[in-house]
């Protein structure tokens, strides 16, 4: 029988993060997907390292970390991952929506976030296509941008090469436990991995394993398209979205929400994203959000009405019911450790994430206070 | 009932409006092209045919003559669903259509492969090169070699001869004995065909080489001079024969791949086809596919040639008609007489020829580590080697998505099937059935303006 000392379940961002993190911390990783690397919401979304957009203080530490996080996996295992620090910009055409902008980056400010209010000419400068109309707008030089699945890929490529393993096309059929109801292994379609600890780090499907494992978590989708462009030289220079696209953000409803955040690319296409509609996983194009998203997105920026729709990316979010992920060892399942539900902001957060677990692993103090994404919340123990 | 939304104008599209109209129903065509034509009658906006001008204009006649018949050429069809018995197509001018009944029409691209310097300016395409031929006679003049598989290296060429072109030599890759006699063998059309095509080239001297292939493409910012070579069966370079000659352009075929982007999105069936591993509409004796109403005839149901496009056509047009109910079963029959036994000969016929004409391994032993492989996003052999060996991509999407194979302007239609082949050799696996589907997985079927899309809502 195989022996490791932590099975990730889950070759996402957020599996590849644990997995990177606890292989450089000396821990003996074997990550099982039942797909292929990134094959999952990570292969299917946007790759904004999002500051600006946080607004609960747990969520903002979380964010702020892992921005930083990114940059030393980059200096650690290099750059193959077209991680930029190339800052975001939120605005908003009504008084009451820079009120709102002005409030949220002066509690951001509080905890650490750098936020700048630029007038109508410092935004030219910085974006000189935008839409005249627009006056005023806050600036988030903390904003990142990277390729999900590029990360994902790069982080594993470590991986193997600290004596860690990457079974691809692996199911997980089910787990032993001891006596006590410990997890002493994971029985997968491959063989079966001796292992004290589990990270399961699958996503929008974080919930079957847990109940494969004999707990319980509620993690849902939340649909999102991305549009992308034919590729143009370069237009767009930061990630520019509008302030509606926080509230939605925060929203509780489930009809379609969408409000542009919209970016280049390094290979020249524009992404515009994001929608969010909570309908399950229903995988059929909703013209409604493409018409959305391309007008919100040429009313910020005019000249993209010049460019072409090229692909459309459709993703689902993994949501828990408070919209904050689960991090944490299972209420029920001595060594079962979450990592899912990151909801829009799986990428940006990975890294931070990975180190909470890693160090909640190895008894080490983590951070920041993780209690806020500890699953009892959600598993009826107080 | 709504009209019949038939998507291509190429032979099978007209043919089908055509047993439409003549059962009194109406249609709209929609084509990208210009004009009505498809790759076959492909024409400057004045259409001049050295042969077969006579079934285009007698279909386009009888197409302008029914006013239950609309042309809407130079749209595209961008996107396309199928929900609860009705499809709907978004087209590039801002509209959108729904109908009961809907044919794929949509022909098949020229199938290409990659060696180095296919990428250089002056390079292209068998039909790209008739294309630029017949829109704008830009290689008049020019010095070029032919080179690929397949019965259309032959007309290609010929018509090359014909406009002017110097051809210097037309390079069939797959050995094939008496060309003429198993050309001829079945259709009395094709065998003059053949006959006239050998005509033409044997008049201009041009010499056809069986068992060779072009390697290598070489020149300073366009092709110079290309390296030329006998392969063995499997298409791998015999040592001891290259030969390097010069000349100004090249034009390369190696068969086609149906264009399955709109079946695709309305979620018909497909199947794989035996010979070629192309993906292709599952269609019944009555051209229609497993999703109801929705009907397919052409390339897209099979590579088949203009022959089986037109006979498909006019099967797919009189059963949408039954369907319509403008006519009933037993007219149908009169209508439709000897047209199944027909289909089936030119099928025998066009499998025949591509077990003949089939592209074999060897090829991929002629790229070297820098060659492109995505033209579009110029992403190198060594590239995607790499997101397999590296990387750990075990599949062809992952492979894709890491290394943007594929991910560029044309969305694949250039290369995915070659890659495709190339990441399953690289994996130790051949992609799977439903890998090669994933290749027409092209919700956005072509690129559409965002303003056009924006206003779409409103
Ligand atoms: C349209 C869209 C845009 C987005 N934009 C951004 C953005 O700009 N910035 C940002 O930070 N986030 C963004 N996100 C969110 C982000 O993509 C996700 O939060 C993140 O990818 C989640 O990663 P994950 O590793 O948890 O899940 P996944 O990537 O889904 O990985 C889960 C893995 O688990 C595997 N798995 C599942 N079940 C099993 C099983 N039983 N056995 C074995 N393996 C299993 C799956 O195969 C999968 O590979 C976006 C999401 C969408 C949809
Ligand atoms: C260079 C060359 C030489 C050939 N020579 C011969 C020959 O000598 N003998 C022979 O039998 N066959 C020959 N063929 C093959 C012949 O052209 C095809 O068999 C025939 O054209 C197939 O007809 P079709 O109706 O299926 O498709 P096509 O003729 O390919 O027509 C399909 C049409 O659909 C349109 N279309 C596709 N997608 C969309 C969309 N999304 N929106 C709008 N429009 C769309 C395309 O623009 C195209 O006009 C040749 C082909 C080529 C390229």
């Amino acid at each position: 029988m195989k022996t490791a000392d932590v099975v990730v379940i889950g070759a996402g961002v957020v599996g590849s993060s644990c997995a990177l993190i606890m292989a450089e911390a000396g821990l003996k990783v074997i990550v099982v997907d039942r797909g292929p690397i990134a094959g999952g919401t990570t292969g299917a979304g946007e790759g904004n390292i999002m500051v600006s957009d946080k607004e609960i203080v747990p969520e903002i530490e979380l964010a702020v970390r892992s921005r930083n996080a990114w940059f030393e996996i980059a200096d650690r295992i290099g750059n193959n991952f077209e991680l930029q620090a190339k800052g975001g910009i939120a605005l908003s055409r009504t008084d009451a929506g820079m009120a709102g902008l002005r409030k949220l980056a002066s509690h951001q400010n509080a905890h650490g976030i750098e936020t700048i209010e630029v007038d109508g000419a410092r935004l030219r400068e910085l974006e000189p296509h935008m839409n005249p109309d627009i006056e005023t707008a806050i600036h988030y030089p903390g904003d990142g941008q990277c390729q999900p699945m590029l990360s994902a890929a790069y982080f594993l490529r470590t991986v193997r090469h600290l004596k860690g393993e990457v079974w691809q096309r692996t199911e997980v059929l089910g787990f032993s436990k001891d006596k006590d109801g410990s997890i002493t292994g994971v029985r997968t379609s491959k063989e079966e991995i001796s292992t004290r600890y589990v990270v399961n780090a699958t996503g929008t499907w974080a919930g079957d394993i847990a109940r494969l494992a004999g707990s319980e978590l509620s993690i849902m989708p939340r649909r999102g398209f991305i549009l992308v462009t034919t590729p143009a030289p370069k237009l767009i220079h930061h990630k520019v979205y509008d302030a509606d696209y926080v509230a939605n953000v925060a929203s509780d409803s489930p009809e379609l929400q969408s409000s542009a955040v919209v970016e280049g690319t390094e290979s020249g296409t524009i992404l515009i994203g994001a929608s969010r509609e909570r309908i399950g996983f229903d995988s059929r194009i909703n013209m409604a959000a493409l018409e959305r998203l391309a007008k919100q997105a040429i009313s910020v920026f005019p000249v993209l009405s010049k460019l072409e729709l090229l692909r459309v990316y459709r993703g689902f979010r993994p949501y828990s019911p408070d919209h904050l992920p689960v991090i944490g060892e299972d209420a029920k399942v001595k060594g079962l450790f979450h990592c899912a539900g990151h909801e829009g902001a799986g990428i940006g957060t990975a890294p931070g994430s990975g180190e909470l677990l890693t160090a909640m692993i190895l008894g080490k103090p983590t951070f920041m206070d993780a209690t806020p994404f500890l699953p009892k919340r959600f598993q009826g123990v107080a | 009932m709504s009209r019949t939304i038939i998507v291509g104008g190429g032979p099978s599209g007209m043919s089908a409006a055509v047993e439409i109209a003549r059962a009194g129903g109406d249609a709209i065509i929609i084509d990208s092209n210009p004009r009505l034509g498809g790759q076959y009658w492909r024409h400057a906006p004045v259409a001049k045919f050295s042969h077969d001008g006579e079934r285009f204009f007698a279909l386009q006649e009888e197409i302008n003559r029914h006013p239950g018949i609309e042309v809407r050429a130079g749209t595209q069809v961008w996107r396309a669903s199928y929900q609860e018995g009705v499809a709907t197509v978004w087209l590039n001018d801002g509209t959108s259509l729904t109908s009961e009944t809907l044919l794929v029409a949509t022909g098949a691209y020229d199938r290409s492969l990659p060696f180095p310097g296919w990428d250089l300016p002056g390079s292209m395409t068998a039909g790209g090169a008739q294309a630029i031929l017949k829109a704008s006679g830009a290689l008049l003049g020019r010095a070029v070699f032919v080179a690929g598989t397949g019965p259309f290296l032959l007309p290609v060429a010929a018509s090359l001869v014909e406009a002017g072109v110097k051809v210097l030599g037309v390079l069939e890759a797959n050995r094939v004995n008496g060309w003429v006699n198993h050309l001829g063998a079945i259709d009395l059309r094709k065998m003059k065909d053949a006959a006239r095509y050998f005509k033409i080239l044997s008049a201009a001297k041009v010499p056809i080489r069986m068992g060779y292939a072009i390697i290598e493409a070489r020149g300073d910012g366009r092709i110079e001079e290309v390296v030329i070579a006998k392969v063995d069966r499997n298409f791998t370079v015999k040592p001891g024969t290259v030969e390097v000659h010069k000349c100004d352009a090249i034009a390369t075929g190696w068969g086609f791949t149906p264009d399955l982007t709109i079946a695709h999105s309305l979620g018909v069936s497909t199947d794989v086809h035996p010979i070629d591993r192309s993906v292709v509409v599952h269609v019944d004796a009555f051209q229609e596919s497993s999703q109801h109403g929705i009907f397919a005839a052409g390339e897209s149901t099979g590579v088949g040639g203009v022959d089986l496009a037109l006979t498909e056509g006019r099967v797919a047009g009189i059963a949408i008609a039954v369907q319509r109910g403008l006519i009933s079963t037993v007219e149908a029959k009169n209508r439709s007489v000897g047209l199944a036994s027909e289909r089936t000969k030119i099928r025998k016929f066009a499998d025949a020829l591509l077990s003949v004409y089939k592209i074999r391994e060897g090829w991929r032993s002629w790229l070297n580590p820098e060659t492109i492989l995505c033209r579009c996003e110029e992403v190198t052999f060594k590239q995607v080697r790499n997101v397999v060996h590296d990387l750990g991509a075990s599949d062809v999407r992952t492979a894709k998505l890491l290394s943007r194979c594929g991910m560029g302007m044309c969305q694949g239609r250039v290369c995915g099937r070659m890659v495709a082949d190339v990441i399953g050799a690289e994996i130790g696996t051949p992609a799977t059935d439903d890998e090669l589907r994933g290749i027409h997985n092209r919700p956005i079927a072509n690129p559409i303006s965002l303003q056009t899309l924006a206003d779409q809502g409103q």
